[in-house]
């Protein structure tokens, strides 16, 4: 065998290590990409509710939020907790505003109805705390909106409800 | 001659490119699983549970607690974990023997030593819960709350000779003014708290803690919204600490320590309006009567 063809097989020799490299780089973001896929597939291109509060408090104007974590949920939602399967909501915690931003997935979409109840009575609560105590904010919560879609849905009380809403629609879809 | 020739395999490549290749292919492997492992390792720090307000959000830095400095400047549109105190609660546990010596302005307190305590206060005392620092049980308070209207408050169904009936509090810390300050007679209001916390010392055997209200901020005093100013706070607070000196119960200054070098509350620790607070100026707060009170 001559020179050449040493050095040819030395070549795939290195080649072999160079991709074992490749490999083992690509392990993580290989199995990772399975399974974001796999789970793209089940909820089709909707981002998660923290996803879509997180894009919404980047693009909107909100005072100090305060998040609802899951042992406090019940204090603020009279949700039923089995029909969800996630959630995100952040309310404003220093007390001054209405603002709220609530994202909800729900285990099915057949309880976006129940849902939608007890996101209104959030709604009159908050309106009887603020209609008195701060009108000038009042907007926010005359203009806010309960929105579906899916088994997503969100209550939305903002300087810009419009655009929150938007932001919604787009990220549920 | 032959023999002194290298040993060569079929392919008639020496032994030696062929170890040299390997041990390449094995210090890589190795660089692999190493590099593999870190990142594993910080991508698995907070894993969320499989039902949870999941909290990829923007969250404020966590202050940390031996940070005993005023907190950072902040953004107006900026979100508040209501994670972070609790963990902070369990760091503080181990601190609150430090009572008394440490900085004033630490953020450490502990959750459990409120367990026994009554808030009364106004829409600035719902942040305690709404920040999840302390639980609702521990407050009475709502928005628009004053001295005059107080005692005769009705909170979802409960007024405060419920509540502390109730709840039987060992502590109860009161703060208030804030609302009527702008829009009523200092005096008067000042005397109102006089009689409410007389009031409440009749109607509870649990030590009374009056707190200073707080400042506002120079540009909410410029605003002219509220008709607040720093000057006519400082005249209540002093007016109240006056006032209470005959009563049973203490004043405890907070609104000293909030203030910026022109006396005004210090943004850092103010919301958007420069009344309210921020979640750290909670922390702030309960620090301070833990130290005060313990």
């Amino acid at each position: 065998m001559n020179k050449i063809s040493k050095s040819i097989i030395a070549g795939i020799l290195a080649a072999s290590a160079a991709l074992s490299l490749t490999a083992c780089g690509n392990n993580t973001p290989a199995s990772s990409t399975a399974e974001s896929s796999a789970q793209g597939e089940q909820q089709t291109n909707a981002k998660s509710p923290a996803e879509i509060t997180e894009k919404i408090m980047q693009d909107i104007e909100f005072p100090s939020m305060a998040e609802i974590t899951s042992d406090r949920l019940a204090n603020y939602y009279e949700i039923d907790a089995q029909t969800v399967d996630s959630f995100s909501a952040y309310i404003c915690g220093s007390g001054a505003y209405p603002d709220e931003i609530a994202v909800f997935k729900l285990k099915s979409s057949g309880d976006a109805e129940a849902a939608k109840a007890a996101l209104e009575k959030r709604v009159e609560s908050q309106t009887k705390t603020f209609e008195n105590y701060t009108p000038n904010e009042m907007y926010k919560i005359d203009g806010k909106n309960i929105v579906t879609n899916g088994s997503y849905i969100a209550l939305i009380i903002s300087a810009d409800n419009k655009t929150a809403t938007q932001l919604f629609e787009q990220m549920t879809k | 001659m032959a023999q002194t020739k290298k040993k060569k395999n079929k392919f008639g490549i020496s032994p030696s490119i062929i170890l040299l290749n390997l041990m390449l292919v094995l210090i890589i492997c190795t660089v692999c699983f190493f590099t593999y492992n870190i990142i594993n390792s910080e991508d698995n720090v907070s894993s969320d549970p499989p039902f949870t307000a999941v909290t990829s959000a923007p969250h404020e830095t966590t202050t940390d607690s031996s940070d005993t400095t005023k907190p950072e400047s902040v953004p107006s549109s900026i979100v508040e974990s209501t994670d972070n105190p609790i963990e902070n609660t369990d760091s503080s546990s181990e601190s609150t023997d430090n009572s008394g010596t440490s900085n004033e302005n630490s953020l450490d307190f502990d959750k459990d030593y409120f367990d026994n305590s009554l808030f009364i206060g106004d829409s600035i005392t719902t942040g305690l819960y709404l920040y999840g620092f302390l639980d609702e049980s521990n407050v009475f308070a709502q928005q628009g709350l004053a001295p005059s209207t107080a005692m005769s408050a009705d909170i979802d169904g409960v007024t405060i000779a419920d509540k502390i009936a109730s709840s039987k509090p060992e502590k109860i810390f009161v703060m208030l003014g804030t609302n009527s300050l702008g829009y009523g007679d200092t005096d008067a209001i000042a005397e109102s708290m006089t009689e409410f916390i007389n009031s409440i010392d009749e109607l509870s055997t649990a030590k009374v803690y009056v707190l200073s209200i707080p400042p506002v901020t120079k540009e909410a005093e410029q605003s002219n919204e509220n008709y607040l100013t720093n000057e006519i706070i400082n005249d209540y607070n002093s007016q109240v600490k006056s006032g209470i000196s005959q009563t049973n119960a203490i004043f405890l200054d907070f609104h000293s320590i909030l203030i910026d070098s022109e006396g005004c509350f210090a943004e850092d620790y103010a919301e958007m309006d420069g009344i309210h607070f921020m979640g750290n100026t909670y922390k702030l707060m309960l620090s301070f009567l833990q130290k005060q009170t313990s």
